[in-house]
């Protein structure tokens, strides 16, 4: 029936609206963020998976460097320590945040806000501080080396801790979020069916739960397996992937087996991940926001034993950050324990002296100022330019692809890519360019969720509604979907600053003699048996960093109150 | 509540436009999605100053053509005239329109009367001019005083009326509603949908609103474009439609209707089944074709009302239902095998019980039967 019609019909023109110059902008822009992705980004993991299946002169050879790899017992130990250390520290890690965020949300005990809040401390320190709390602790001269009985600190039973205390906020903020979905009312239809305390946990608290502790299971994997700072400090003569690759780079400069171990420490973090983001999109759909939030009864003896457990906890999280902070203000640990702040004095002990940490104040304040203006203009063409639908839906893709990238193998790619003398834009490496292309790669795809998931929520007629009184697409950018968004936008900006501050991982392999940042110049402190200074300049750093959040704090408060009559209650 | 201002949107011009110059020409406008085809082949004119509805059912195509119209969501093929000019391929800020969106899409970071004032920056005007304008515009749609506000401090009636001032004011020859009433109460829904015609009455802007709303579409509008999966269906005044359908998906999208099914014989004459029905004729259907007789339920006739009347049928109450001012009945016809479905002011109706199961007379008006092939 169609054919009859459209036989008949004059042949027509197709009607193409001619493009405006506002919208050749956008197009341009569009494709300028996908130029910009894929040469600072798959670009250089293609050239580091290339080099994975090279022999020494570039001749394609296969899988044969990883079945070398695997063939080499004393070789590939490493790979299985790594997934060794990253089963333990994340059953561990869940255990412990699985019972903490039980304890937030189903019980009455006193000061849940001060728990929630100390539990996220590790956020702001570098990962390479907890390893250095610990030598103070546990190490051979730590002021409680006898609960070690005997054990050695250095190897799986520090990295371990170490791990533990740098993932348990982010197991944490997983389970908190699916515990806090529950609906009161299945609690109270459960009491209505006669349902005890223990059936009501094991029928609707445990399998809430469930779904959240399965989601950080692979997050704390993929952030243990790839993690540097704790193994490089703590490690000792126990190597794991990380740590291997930074000694067959850095100190073997095996570039061969280094995309070999990079490739190794890519792909189960990716598969890790992969897991992770499909259980959490295949449940998102079945959550709305009209759950009513749970409120528990009292109940002395789970509210005391939920009590005793997170003050143990929160001690032991505090008691770290706070051996940091003594650490580096000993004159000279172990010997003379009085207090100074020599080890502040940097340049005493690191020729880059307090130079290390203006950079890494650049690296953050650069990267939070390119990285929040790329990001947040990227998501706005993303979620809110008409046509060019397969380019969208490809950056959208690859824009997640560094949630699942670790930092070192990001790192490692770059050295590949940039350093190529053919490379044009090879001039970057070694200037602090380089850091803040890489970390705002690194950090890319967590704030880019976050300014597509505030864009979202802008009714999508505005722009619609501006062009029709012939105002530009730009014009209502500013002066409209800016405003509105503010508060994400310096969400974004306090958390690239803050990660920026902490990351190590990229930066291990890029770094420079003038581009030296904070949490470099402490590993090499530490290796160079300087623990003072080290730990001192950890703890700049994490004042930094919450000094950073605490101002993004501030301004969210000023801001949203005073725009609050248009934002209603917001948040 | 809505005053007339002295305004100057095409103040209701004496009627000697010439042929060519209608507010809006669409012809042979066709648009898909991939494999769906969601407009087919559309034709439509409309005058100035007309109020046209597009109606029809959700997934109908009426949002789709409205989008094209303003260049938001382009058609595929055919052409678009706005006052004898070539639209069709002009981005959105090309062309000349206002929209109110059915979300209203307010920006919720301005202040209303810099909402309104939105579209007439770099005008032209100076400060003073858009000023007393946004004024006038406020006052015209009831909302003097309430520019320092911000569109979350207002009710949603509010800020639909805000919405229709930020539309109105750089005076656009055409007005595109999209469903501008269906997110509010039922009460200010009635309200606003008095108003909003008050206002294109005296404003004489040439108006389109999409709804799925009949009553609405009835209410408000001079013509209704009837529309059903991306093909016009009818057009024609509120009457017409009602009256007159031009397709049973017509007649039974604008109220309810009963659908009788009938057979034609010799000379167009109509039975059902072996009842003739007098009155009625079926011209243009050859003799045996099978036929739908359709009746809205407030034209049958009953009690006393029935006595007398062509086209009696002996009917038994099944279900009765009260609506407030009317009864809604249905009633089981045995000697047509067929239920019915009729509707009566209960004050003034008598010579009948009013129970379940109680036999009731009804009579067929031939003058309300309309006529339709039978489908399928």
């Amino acid at each position: 029936m169609v054919t009859t019609v459209s036989a008949i019909e004059p042949p027509q023109r197709k009607i193409r609206i001619s493009t405006s110059g506002e919208d050749l902008l956008l197009r341009l822009c569009l494709i300028a963020l996908a130029a910009f992705l894929v040469v600072a980004l798959l670009l250089p993991i293609y050239t580091l998976l290339s080099k994975g299946v090279q022999d020494v002169d570039g001749n394609f050879v296969g899988l044969q460097n990883f079945i070398a790899y695997f063939n080499e017992p004393r070789v590939s130990v490493v790979f299985f320590n790594s997934l060794r250390i990253s089963v333990v520290s994340t059953a561990i890690t869940l255990l412990l945040a699985g019972t903490y965020a039980f304890a937030l949300t189903h019980s009455r005990m006193p000061g849940r806000g001060f728990f929630r809040a100390v539990a996220l401390v590790p956020l702001l320190t570098p990962s390479l501080l907890p390893g250095i709390a610990l030598i103070y602790l546990f190490g051979n001269q730590g002021f409680f080396r006898d609960f070690m009985f005997g054990y050695s600190l250095y190897g799986p039973i520090g990295i371990v801790i170490g791990e533990v205390f740098f993932t348990f906020p982010i197991a944490l903020m997983i389970v908190l979020t699916s515990l806090l979905t529950i609906d009161r009312r299945l609690y109270e239809v459960a009491k209505t069916l006669r349902a005890g305390r223990l059936r009501s946990f094991f029928t609707v608290t445990l399998p809430a739960m469930k779904f959240g502790l399965s989601a950080a299971f692979f997050a704390t994997f993929t952030k243990v397996f790839t993690d540097f700072g704790v193994p490089i400090v703590v490690g000792g003569s126990y190597p794991v992937l990380a740590t291997d690759l930074y000694q067959k780079v850095i100190g073997g400069f095996d570039f061969q087996m280094g995309a070999v171990v990079g490739i190794l420490l890519f792909i189960p973090a990716a598969i890790a991940f992969l897991i992770g983001h499909l259980l959490q999109r295949g449940r998102g759909a079945g959550i709305d926001g009209s759950a009513v939030i749970y409120i528990p009864e009292k109940s002395r003896g789970r509210d005391l034993a939920c009590f005793i457990f997170c003050t143990a906890i929160a001690v032991a999280i505090l008691g770290i950050l706070l051996m940091a902070v003594l650490g580096s203000m000993f004159r000279l640990w172990p010997y003379n324990l009085s207090l100074s702040l020599a080890s502040y004095n940097f340049s005493e002990h690191d020729s880059s002296g307090w130079g290390a940490y203006r950079n890494s104040l650049k690296l953050a304040g650069g990267t939070a100022l390119f990285g929040t203006a790329l990001i947040f203009f990227g998501a706005y063409l993303l979620e809110r330019m008409p046509g060019a639908r397969l380019l969208r839906a490809m950056i959208g893709f690859i824009a997640m692809v560094p949630l699942a990238m670790p930092g070192m193998v990001l790192g490692l790619s770059y050295i590949f890519f940039f350093n190529d003398p053919a490379n044009p834009l090879g001039g970057i490496y070694g200037t602090m360019m380089i850091l803040i292309l890489s970390t705002v790669v690194h950090l890319y795809t967590v704030p880019h969720l976050t300014a597509l998931t505030a864009l979202k929520q802008i009714d999508p007629g505005i722009e619609a509604a501006g062009a029709s009184l012939k105002v530009s697409r730009f014009s209502t950018f500013g002066r409209v979907i800016l405003p509105v968004c503010l508060p994400t936008i310096l969400r974004i900006a306090s958390y690239l600053f803050m990660n920026s501050m902490t990351t190590i991982s990229a930066l291990v392999f890029l770094y420079s003699a003038n581009s030296k940042v904070a949490t470099i110049s402490v590993l090499l402190m530490n290796d160079n048996a300087m623990l003072g200074p080290a730990a001192a300049m950890s703890v700049l750093i994490v004042a930094t960093s919450a000094g950073v959040v605490s101002l993004q704090w501030l301004l969210m408060r000023g801001l949203l109150g005073r725009t609050q009559a248009w934002r209603g209650s917001e948040r | 509540m809505m005053n007339m201002v002295d305004n100057s949107v095409n103040p209701s011009r004496p009627v000697e436009v010439t042929e060519a110059e209608k507010a809006l020409r669409i012809s042979g406008l066709s648009k898909s999605f991939g494999a769906f085809q969601a407009l087919r082949d559309i034709e439509l004119e409309i005058e100035k100053g007309e109020f046209v509805c597009f109606l029809g059912p959700s997934g109908c195509g009426k949002t789709t053509l409205l989008r094209a119209i303003a260049g938001l969501e382009p058609q595929d093929y055919g052409l678009i005239e706005q006052n004898g000019e070539d639209v069709s391929s002009l981005p959105v800020h090309r062309r000349d329109f206002g929209i109110v969106f059915q979300s209203y899409a307010l920006f919720p970071n301005l202040s209303v009367t810099r909402n309104v004032g939105y579209g007439l920056r770099g005008t032209g005007m100076s400060k003073a001019q858009r000023h007393a304008r946004i004024d006038d515009l406020l006052a015209m749609v009831g909302l003097e005083g309430q520019g320092s506000k911000y569109p979350a401090q207002l009710s949603g009636g509010q800020q639909q009326r805000v919405a229709l001032a930020r539309a109105l004011a750089p005076s656009p020859g055409l007005l595109l509603l999209d469903e501008p009433l269906s997110a509010l109460d039922a009460q200010v829904r009635l309200h606003l949908r008095d108003q909003l015609r008050q206002l294109q009455r005296d404003l004489g802007v040439t108006t389109i609103m999409v709804t799925h709303d009949q009553d609405e579409a009835l209410a408000i509008a001079d013509r209704i474009v009837v529309m059903r999966q991306g093909e016009i269906e009818q057009i024609g005044s509120p009457e017409e439609v009602f009256t007159a359908p031009a397709t049973p998906f017509v007649a039974g999208f604008l109220g309810d209707m009963n659908f009788i099914p009938a057979n034609v014989h010799e000379g167009g004459t109509l039975r059902i089944g072996t009842l003739p029905v007098a009155g009625a004729h079926a011209h243009g259907f050859g003799s045996g074709a099978a036929v739908n007789l359709c009746i809205r339920p407030a034209n049958i006739l009953v009690g006393t009302a029935a006595e007398g009347a062509p086209n009696q049928l002996q009917t038994r109450i099944e279900t009765i239902s009260f609506r407030g001012n009317v009864h809604r009945l249905v009633v089981r016809c045995d000697a047509i095998d067929q239920s019915l479905e009729l509707e009566f002011r209960h004050k003034g109706q008598s010579g009948f019980e009013l129970t379940e199961g109680a036999p009731l007379t009804v009579a067929l008006p031939p003058e309300d039967l309309v006529v339709f092939r039978a489908e399928g």
